[in-house]
């Protein structure tokens, strides 16, 4: 887990140089009407590539953008995420495909390339998995380490989720950098007798309906 | 512009040092078994104190569980029981240190309850039967309320 925040803290200070090639003009751009053209920006997230390599948690996940008007764009997200979770008396694992989808709004637009800039957004998501939960603790007094197990089970669970990132073209190549996060909460969940599920794959820890995800992809615009 | 950028970086970095939120601390645990005691000399139903009680629980450890070291005057005692998967729990009550010991078998049916996330499951008790397999100093053992899901109400009078 140390070595995992270490990790995640190393790229939070390397993104900043990410960042720091961008222009700051401030050139008031023409509005032109703006027409679709079918385009599509394919990304891989690259934070939680790297810290699965540290930690327990194994997630993969990546996104299709498609800018449809000037300032609007639609985005759907795929992934596959393994976790445990082995704390406080419980041992648990949970694996399963999730799909998020939705779109954002272009905040502010760097006005030589209207692909860069800041944005939020908001997407609907999905979780499918199966989980198994080998012990649970019972709370007793004098009756430490005495656990409840249950059998492998197909769950699933739904949430919505707001995006909050930046995306900035790496020098006058077709690959951008996008980095967001992502405040989520959990909306509805299958149980397996009545257990709130400890971790859902795409979520998160889901002990609390609150959490936070974050990601800085690398992304393709073809 | 490049303040948000900071901003943003700052978010990762409070990612980093996330906190747990898993600590159970409501006391919604398993309920312990409630005693009260009587006095064996005469068959009323009047409460009596004990003057000193030692009390020991076996929980399946390999030696027995100290619960109550000489406790002065006592009216009323709870003794957590075991949680697992057995069906009785065997506690001992001694008046002296070094005194007679009463062997008491309570049996029962375990119903486990799921609570919250940080406190996992607790056990509710049914069908509370006491047995009295070693009966000095307690005399006798008498049933009350023979369902244990809180700790309102007494489940066994102990007549010593």
């Amino acid at each position: 887990m140390k070595v995992e925040s270490i990790f995640i803290c190393a790229f939070s200070v390397f993104s900043i140089f990410g960042f720091a090639q961008q222009k700051q003009d401030e050139k008031k751009q023409d509005s032109v009407k703006w027409k679709y053209t079918p385009n599509f920006t394919v990304g891989v997230d690259a934070l939680n590539l790297g810290s699965g390599f540290f930690g327990d948690r194994k997630l993969y996940q990546g996104f299709i953008s498609s800018r449809i008007n000037k300032k609007v764009h639609a985005i759907i997200d795929l992934g596959y995420d393994k976790n445990v979770y082995q704390k406080n008396g419980y041992d648990a694992k949970a694996d399963g495909l999730f799909a998020k989808i939705g779109g954002f709004y272009m905040l502010t637009m760097d006005p030589d390339n209207q692909l860069n800039g800041f944005y939020a957004g908001a997407k609907l998501a999905a979780s499918f998995y199966s989980q198994e939960y080998m012990a649970i603790p019972v709370k007793g007094q004098y009756s430490e380490g005495v656990t409840v197990a249950f059998d492998p089970s197909t769950q699933s669970s739904y949430w919505i989720e707001a995006s909050l990132g930046a995306r900035v073209q790496v020098f006058e190549s077709n690959f951008f950098l996008d980095v967001n996060v992502q405040p989520r909460y959990l909306a509805y969940t299958t149980k397996q007798e009545e257990i709130t599920p400890m971790i859902v794959p795409g979520f998160g820890r889901s002990s609390g309906n609150f959490n936070m995800g974050f990601s800085w992809s690398l992304a393709y615009k073809f | 512009m490049k303040k948000i950028f900071f901003f943003l970086s700052f978010l990762f970095i409070l990612a980093s040092c996330g906190s747990d939120d898993d600590i159970c601390l409501s006391s919604d645990s398993t309920p312990r078994l409630k005693l009260k005691f009587r006095s064996a000399a005469n068959t009323s139903n009047q409460l009596i104190r004990i003057d000193t009680l030692y009390v020991d629980v076996d929980y399946g450890k390999t030696s027995l569980t100290n619960i109550i070291t000489a406790q002065p005057n006592v009216d009323s005692i709870f003794v957590p029981m075991r949680v697992d998967n057995a069906v009785y729990t065997d506690i001992y009550f001694r008046t002296r240190k070094n005194g007679p010991r009463s062997k008491m078998r309570v049996s029962y049916i375990t119903k486990p309850i799921y609570v919250s996330p940080a406190c996992g499951y607790k056990i509710n008790y049914e069908n509370l039967n006491a047995e009295l397999l070693e009966s000095n100093p307690v005399q006798n053992v008498e049933s009350n309320h023979t369902s244990l899901t809180d700790e309102s109400r007494i489940n066994f009078y102990l007549r010593f």
